[in-house]
């Protein structure tokens, strides 16, 4: 009896206490943020890195020169101010009041030192191919003069990307570049705290952040490779977000009564690619039937759920300078017309090399079946990645899967320099990729971006497909998480309830 | 024994040599290298020859695996992970603790219930509780695991909210992945040990065991299982083996940073010094797990040790009922 009054007592106490707290602060900030991401960091080194997987943490421990948000305005970060002296001249002023994860101050020799190592690695060579860093000139401290080695309009995506994010020179000269990738010392608004290799990478405030410091003081990062497991993470608690969110998991996740979907335009996409040294391709016409002969939005639909969207476009509509070309139509009608046309009636067998990617493979499945409509037979062939790259260009088709938020970057395949693929050797495509990159006016640099998108929807070197998003699942008590469409989510204005 | 333990070790040496050689050939002459791979399609062959020069890649054949042959000879060294420019033991020593502990809880699962159940089923053969396990060990046998953990994640984890679903760092996390692999192995363990324990039942020596009015239950499990035993031993110990080269499948389903995870990504990526160390760690650790499995035999069977002891000390038992 006496005990039975003890525990109401205690739960009228309990009731009491919880109703205050809900008076005063309505929700309580959590201090630790647990994201599930697909795959483990192959390096914490940002010039050694190639993975928007690596980038997406490392964009938390590290600091760039400048930012440029999607719109391609460029805010300041580690650099205040900057101004071309001439084309090939940029002149930047550095904050006074950074420092390291370590303790030491950042000056002008850690971005030259940055940028000498991005040029020395082969993973981000072509990345930094502009700059030139022997006749960069430090003028004190705090003011640099980035020499370039032709009018690069790039410059502040490169300086805003992953591989330029500012390392501290002193440490790496310290511990060596392989310790270094273990160990990361940047000057962003998280430390990294501990790295379980393959399982979990825990990140805490840098109290001694130059700019807002985080909301949330502890940021755990969960690998879970299988996509079904992150949301199922989700679902049973274990986590508060999750990147990468598969297109059949998003009902699920919709019917759930605490975590929601947030999806949106993404830099990623999937474009057919045609190898040029191929008689049969190099035929306008055949490309042109092929094209024709497959129903993108049948295909689109069914392969990604109806969370991709057809693409209407040479690269993906979140990128500069898009210019809308409009779905190329379906008219198997016309597709055998000019196959007829082009000497072929009964059409003709080629060669298929893709990905084995279950959205490649679905693609490629379907791409086949519609061809064979029209009597094109198509022999399927799949490779992992190392083969695929390998092979160069001894089969027909491709598939590319790309995710890249600017243009010179994703045209690079298009380009003769880069070899692989398509290999069109057009000069006059080739001229107008590199005169494209020189280009600093905005309005005329988009000019010529829409006049290379025009010419090759029409010359038909490849056939875009899908445009697919960029899906997180979230708990309803995360709030601040911006719809990155490449993933590169800034946990420090992130916050968690409770 | 020692001589015996110590001539097994010396043969592992041209076993190790010969599994190098045939992996490193194997991903030499596989199409593609890592510098493809690793540096991504947007690389151009400029920063491919940077990269090959860079690793030895550019090497000959011969150059290049004896350069690595020499590194794991006279320093001990496996050589460095391309992708994270680790030293590939380190790679393996932090993933093998998980992998070790997997293995280790899984087998001890698999031989609690293997070897309880096969005796029951040996000592009841054809009865209904017989037929019940032996069915359910032809289920577990059939059952792949990777339906198995998927169907007790979602079971246990999503409907229950028992364990967590992915990770291996607490007890409570071990459970799942254990239950996983242990109920699989612990199938031919349950059904070698029925149809061993089914044979030596019916000698006469357990006969004469019975007949000197021996119990039911020692006779069981001392006068057969003891006699049994062999061939339960070379199961327990081969699946265990096999275990510690890393169950892939449950480690996916599970999210478990496991050596076999890593030596799957490791091909993906053409990886090629963490594939080869990797390789050559699970030959030996399979080679390990055998001598230790040749070991215990001989404590199963005294007619085994007495082939391994000299025959001054065979002499001390021979001496003991006079």
């Amino acid at each position: 009896m006496k005990k039975k009054t003890f525990v109401m007592a205690g739960v009228i106490l309990l009731v009491l206490a919880m109703s205050v707290q809900a008076a005063d602060t309505g929700k309580k900030l959590s201090d630790t943020l647990r994201v599930a991401t697909w795959e483990d960091l192959k390096t914490m080194d940002p010039q050694a890195s190639n993975f928007a997987s690596n980038w997406m943490v490392q964009l938390n421990i590290f600091d760039t020169l400048v930012f440029e948000t999607q719109d391609g305005d460029v805010e300041p970060r580690l650099a205040t101010e900057w101004k071309f002296m001439d084309d090939t001249t940029l002149e930047m002023k550095l904050r006074k009041d950074v420092v390291f994860h370590d303790g030491s101050k950042f000056t002008a020799e850690d971005v030259l030192f940055t940028l000498k190592r991005g040029k020395a690695n082969p993973i981000s060579a072509s990345t930094f191919a502009s700059f030139d860093t022997d006749n960069t000139v430090i003028v004190d401290p705090y003011t640099i003069r980035l020499k370039l080695k032709a009018p690069y309009a790039a410059v502040f995506n490169t300086l805003s990307s992953g591989r330029g994010s500012i390392v501290c020179k002193a440490a790496v000269e310290k511990m060596g570049a392989d310790a270094f990738a273990r160990n990361p010392v940047g000057s962003g608004p998280y430390k990294l705290a501990k790295w379980l290799s393959g399982s979990e990478i825990d990140l805490v405030r840098n109290d001694n952040f130059w700019g807002t410091k985080a909301i949330t003081k502890n940021v755990i990062y969960k690998v879970i490779p299988e996509a079904a497991n992150r949301v199922i993470e989700l679902e049973t608690g274990g986590v508060d977000g999750v990147f990468d969110v598969a297109a059949n998991d998003v009902k699920r996740v919709k019917a759930m009564k605490d975590n929601h979907i947030l999806m949106g335009d993404s830099a990623r996409y999937m474009t057919l690619t045609f190898s040029m040294k191929d008689q049969l391709l190099g035929n306008k016409d055949i490309r042109y039937a092929l094209s024709y002969a497959i129903d993108k939005k049948a295909l689109v639909d069914s392969v990604y759920e109806g969370t991709a969207a057809v693409a209407t476009g040479m690269y993906p509509s979140t990128v500069y300078a898009f210019k809308k070309e409009g779905m190329i139509p379906y008219d198997p009608v016309k597709a055998k017309e000019l196959l007829a046309k082009a000497g072929y009636p009964n059409g003709f067998t080629m060669n298929f090399l893709i990905e084995n990617r279950e959205a490649d493979i679905r693609l490629a499945e379907i791409i086949q079946n519609m061809w064979a409509a029209v009597g094109v037979k198509v022999k399927l062939f799949q490779m992992s990645a190392s083969t695929y790259t390998a092979q160069g260009n001894k089969f027909q088709a491709g598939m590319r899967a790309g995710n890249a938020n600017e243009p010179s970057n994703i045209l690079i395949i298009y380009d003769s320099a880069f070899g692989e693929r398509l290999e069109p050797n057009d000069t006059w495509l080739d001229k107008r990729l590199a005169a494209a990159k020189t280009i600093y006016d905005s309005k005329k640099r988009a000019a010529a971006y829409g006049e290379i998108q025009d010419y090759l929807y029409d010359v038909r070197y490849s056939v875009p497909l899908a445009f697919t998003p960029v899906i997180y699942a979230l708990s309803n008590k995360v709030e601040g998480w911006d719809c990155d469409p490449l993933m590169m989510i800034h946990m420090a204005h992130v916050s968690v309830y409770q | 024994m020692f001589k015996f333990v110590a001539r097994r070790i010396l043969m592992m040496i041209p076993v190790l040599v010969g599994v190098s050689f045939v992996i490193f050939s194997m991903l030499y002459f596989a199409p593609g290298d890592a510098a493809d791979v690793i540096l991504g399609d947007q690389a151009t062959p400029a920063d491919k020859a940077l990269f090959r020069s860079q690793h030895g890649l550019d090497q000959p054949f011969i150059v290049q695996y004896l350069r690595y042959m020499e590194g794991v000879i006279t320093r001990g060294d496996l050589g460095t992970s391309y992708v994270t420019r680790q030293p590939v033991t380190v790679e393996i020593l932090q993933r093998f603790p998980t992998t070790l502990k997997l293995a280790a809880l899984s087998t001890l699962l698999a031989v609690l219930i293997g070897v309880s159940v096969g005796i029951i089923s040996a000592t009841r053969q054809y009865s209904f509780m017989d037929n019940l396990f032996t069915s359910i060990s032809m289920i577990g046998v059939s059952m792949p695991n990777f339906w198995q953990g998927m169907m007790l994640i979602i079971i246990f984890s999503v409907a229950l909210r028992w364990f967590p679903p992915s990770g291996f760092s607490t007890p409570m996390h071990w459970v799942l992945p254990v239950v996983t692999v242990g109920t699989n192995a612990s199938a031919n363990i349950m059904r070698m040990t029925r149809s061993s324990m089914l044979e030596i039942i019916r000698q006469d020596y357990i006969r004469t065991a019975r007949a000197k009015g021996q119990t039911e239950r020692v006779v069981i499990w001392k006068h057969a299982l003891k006699n049994a035993l062999i061939p339960i031993i070379t199961v327990i110990g081969l699946s265990f083996g096999r275990l510690l080269g890393g169950a892939v499948l449950t480690e996916s389903i599970f999210s478990i940073a496991g050596l076999g995870k890593l030596m799957v990504d490791a091909i993906k990526l053409k990886n090629v010094p963490l594939v080869q160390g990797g390789v050559l760690f699970i030959a030996f650790v399979m080679s390990l797990v055998n001598l230790v499995v040749d070991i215990l035999y001989s404590f199963a069977d005294p007619r085994i040790r007495s082939m391994y002891t000299r025959p001054r000390t065979r002499k001390a038992p021979a001496r003991e009922p006079a």
